[in-house]
């Protein structure tokens, strides 16, 4: 709708606007200023606000109308949107990640080949570069993670804060990691995602130079995961300092 | 592992991140802790039990469906929560013409009469400081901006109600909601910086 009130004529109505005390028609003029007026926007919260205050009230909500509501909920849905996802994420992005003593476990990376498992933990990845359906089914299943109540998040960092990606460990079905964030390495090289299992350094998968979206599943409870550059391909044994590293909360 | 927050302790912005993550005990701890000013709003504006009830179920279910729509910086839960009542109960109220008329006659009645003892009740429930600050205003904004919110009536049905030209229902109403939010500023309460 093209706005036609000036800004003082809509300031004039703001206290009957937050109070929906105006018709639809004004409404919407309102509606239509306040989407480019800041001031304006601030002031209809503040009224609103005092608002809430008149409605104060300790009395507690009916019996049984609680056990109606918890009824009618979706739980989980099918789809969530992303913003709901990045709002669940924002909580657990908060919490320490495990940057300190990856020396120690960088150096146990590469003590350890005699220890590799891969394939005994049934580690399965999936280059979701290659087929546009998997992508989308992917996403869908990344989103239903996120949206699982007893999933965990946790987000890989580098020293120097500068690399990123996320770990979605599911309560149930496979994991994730989200590193649409990551820069692309060059053709001859590739990511690879490594867990530390019991002491075990275990590789995850290659990921590819440019991954977005990776799921993968382990029967082993991972405490620590790193990702590496490699040369194309991956390797059995990294030498590498991890480019990024998550532990989780014991 | 940490699964989660710990809700009894946590701030309104924390437990709506929980709904975030379909937790329904985080629903439910927002519920425990607004519901009965949504409900008590709910029937005030709309005098009816069983709709009330109705507004606050959809007023929760509308949070847990789509808990990014509050944004903690722009305001609290409860007044986001409360907001979401009132607007959706006053559509109610505009969608029963009859019903509406009805109440006008009511309403007229009250400001007529003055105070009723409905509203004397509903007013005992306020916070001291919130009743202080109501009753400091001039009779002219305190009536416009209670037949406004709490009666549910648009500006022009205040002005008609009253007696008053519209532009003066505007102006008295805004000049009232200024007034009292630094009135409150200034006793401590609202937090409505």
């Amino acid at each position: 709708m093209a706005e036609t009130y000036t800004h003082a004529e809509v300031e004039e109505l703001l206290g009957v606007y937050a109070l929906d005390a105006l018709d639809g028609a004004e409404a919407a003029e309102v509606e239509a200023h306040l989407a480019t007026c800041p001031r304006c926007a601030a002031e209809v919260l503040e009224h609103r606000e005092v608002a809430a205050l008149l409605a104060h009230s300790g009395s507690p909500a009916p019996d049984g109308l609680w056990g109606r509501i918890s009824d009618s909920l979706s739980v989980p849905p099918p789809v969530i949107d992303f913003d709901r996802a990045s709002l669940a994420r924002a909580d657990i992005d908060s919490r320490p990640t495990g940057r300190r003593g990856w020396a120690v476990r960088a150096g146990a990376l590469g003590l350890v080949a005699a220890a590799v498992l891969i394939g005994i933990l049934g580690v399965r990845v999936r280059d979701l570069d290659r087929q546009i359906d998997q992508i989308d089914a992917t996403d869908l299943a990344v989103k239903q993670a996120l949206a699982d109540p007893g999933a965990d998040v946790v987000k890989l960092t580098s020293a120097d804060g500068t690399v990123g990606g996320k770990v979605v460990i599911s309560s149930a079905g496979p994991d994730f990691l989200v590193a649409s964030d990551l820069p692309a390495l060059a053709d001859d090289r590739t990511y690879q995602l490594w867990g530390v299992v019991e002491g075990n350094v275990i590789s995850l998968g290659v990921l590819g130079n440019q991954p977005d979206v990776v799921s993968f599943e382990t029967s082993g409870r991972v405490s620590t995961f790193a990702l590496t550059d490699e040369v194309a391909g991956g390797v059995v044994v990294s030498t590498q300092a991890p480019v990024a590293t998550a532990t989780l909360d014991s | 592992m940490d699964r989660g927050i710990d809700l009894s302790d946590a701030s309104d912005a924390a437990v709506v991140v929980a709904i975030g993550r379909w937790r329904e005990d985080a629903l439910a701890e927002a519920y425990r802790r607004h519901a009965g000013a949504v409900f008590a709003l709910a029937q005030r504006l709309i005098h009816d039990r069983a709709m009330a009830e109705e507004i606050v179920q959809e007023v929760f279910v509308r949070l847990w469906d789509a808990p990014d729509r509050f944004d903690p910086a722009r305001g609290s839960l409860r007044s986001f929560l409360l907001a979401q009542c009132h607007g959706r109960s006053v559509d109610l109220i505009r969608s029963e013409e009859s019903r509406r008329a009805r109440e006008d006659r009511e309403h007229m009645q009250r400001a007529e009469a003055g105070y009723d003892l409905e509203h004397e009740v509903f007013d005992l429930a306020m916070a001291e400081q919130v009743r202080d600050a109501l009753g400091d205003l001039p009779e002219g904004e305190r009536r416009a901006i209670e037949l406004a919110y709490l009666g549910g009536h648009t500006y022009r049905e205040v002005a008609a109600l009253l007696g008053e030209p519209e532009g003066t229902v505007k102006s008295r109403i805004r000049a009232g909601l200024r007034r009292m939010r630094s009135s409150l500023a200034a006793a401590g309460v609202g937090g409505t910086a």
